[in-house]
């Protein structure tokens, strides 16, 4: 890992820059670009996003600030409240709202503190009554769950930490 | 294609899953004449009573889940073009994201689920009956036919079955339209098929309800929603109601 340094670079700033460009000219409509720790996430939501306000970014649905994690060097150079940033956040690949049960009456797929394997469901997202699962990418323990049931999450937005 | 009908299944979702668990290779159907657990949004029960449609078609998919999302108007195309198979009394019409109306009743419900490998489009179309209650007013197909078209020596109604027939063939050709020539196309078919864009709509969502302007159908799937005190909303979730 090279220095720690929180400016972004002029070569940052123009891998961005390229990335918006990709974006621009082609029919997708969302990058999320991971390296190392550098995560960089673009949206667009249609012919012309400015302005638009996504409707499912609840103001309220704010993460809640992870935990301290001093076994985890590369968290503390992070903003703090970025829950998003934590290594073991899972994020939403879409915008829409997320169930943290199968249906209203039902227990939670899962708790804080439990154990889940890889593929098993944490949560759904559902966007135009489409429903996909969340599943963990790895197995370990759920250390937070960070949206509450029928909450609307954007793309992108943290929903649970896995360690 | 093949066709797994059934008496009566808990759920044609849940059979449909546990298929392709089972190595069954996608495409296909599975039909019951009823459901003792049929699910509406939400876990929401769906009354499944005998002689309506309930069916799940399981389709090879790995899109992302946002691709899928699409696949919602690819579903209500198929259902509405099924609808005009028949000689009704006035056109079947879409509502965002899925819903398909006729004189502004609701006659079908669709749920997809996209999981690893494979999408699930849960439909029901009520055909000789509909429960009472529910978001929007509900009604069904007979209700709509013209009974001297029913009552003809080759009548054009003769069950669900006939009904799968043509529905099967509807949701393949719009779902192989939409792979050839992506949302455009869908969106173009959804679009022509909707009622009330421009128009005046309210908007549920968990934690609010507002009114404004429906715009029209986003490349992303989204409702572009002109709310009253003028911003630009896109809805990518929630329930969508013509009028203000």
């Amino acid at each position: 890992m090279a220095k720690e340094n929180s400016e972004p670079t002029a070569k940052d700033l123009k891998f961005v820059k390229e990335l918006m460009v990709l974006l621009e000219d082609s029919s997708l409509t969302e990058i999320d670009f991971q390296k190392g720790d550098l995560g960089i996430s673009l949206s667009k939501s249609g012919p012309s996003s400015s302005g638009v306000q996504h409707i499912m970014a609840a103001p309220a649905a704010a993460a809640p600030a992870p935990a301290a994690a001093p076994s985890m060097p590369v968290a503390a150079v992070e903003k703090p409240s970025d829950a998003a940033s934590h290594p073991g956040a899972v994020k939403s690949p879409m915008v829409g709202t997320a169930y943290t049960r199968p249906s209203p009456d039902a227990e939670t797929f899962v708790n804080v503190g439990d154990k889940v394997k890889e593929g098993d469901t944490i949560m759904l997202i559902e966007a135009m009554k489409t429903f996909n699962p969340i599943v963990a990418p790895k197995s370990g323990k759920i250390e937070q769950v960070l949206v509450d049931d029928a909450s609307a999450v954007e793309f992108g937005e943290a929903l649970f930490i896995i360690v | 294609m093949k066709f797994f009908q059934y008496e009566a299944l808990g759920s044609t979702s849940v059979e449909a899953d546990r298929l392709f668990d089972s190595g069954e290779a996608p495409a296909f159907w599975v039909r019951a004449d009823q459901q003792t657990a049929g699910r509406g949004r939400r876990g929401r029960e769906w009354s499944s009573p005998k002689g309506n449609f309930y069916g799940t078609a399981c389709y090879a998919f790995d899109g992302k889940p946002n691709e899928a999302a699409k696949l919602s108007f690819v579903a209500a195309i198929a259902v509405a073009k099924t609808l005009n198979a028949y000689t009704l009394t006035s056109e079947p019409t879409l509502k965002w994201p899925n819903d398909v109306l006729i004189d502004g009743r609701k006659i079908a419900g669709l749920l997809l689920e996209a999981k690893p490998g494979r999408v699930l489009i849960g439909i029901g179309i009520n055909l000789i009956s509909h429960p009472d209650g529910g978001n929007v007013p509900p009604t069904h197909l007979l209700e709509h036919m013209d009974p001297a078209v029913l009552n003809s020596e080759e009548p054009e109604f003769t069950g669900v079955e006939g009904v799968l027939a043509i529905l099967a063939r509807e949701f393949d050709q719009a779902f192989r339209r939409h792979l050839a020539y992506g949302f455009s196309a869908t969106r173009a078919d959804w679009t022509a098929l909707s009622k009330g864009i421009p128009g005046p709509v309210t908007v549920r969502l968990p934690d609010e309800t507002f009114t404004g302007e429906a715009q029209s159908l986003l490349e992303n799937g989204a409702l572009r929603v002109v709310a009253g005190d003028g911003t630009i909303r896109d809805v990518h979730a929630g329930d969508v109601f013509s009028g203000s």
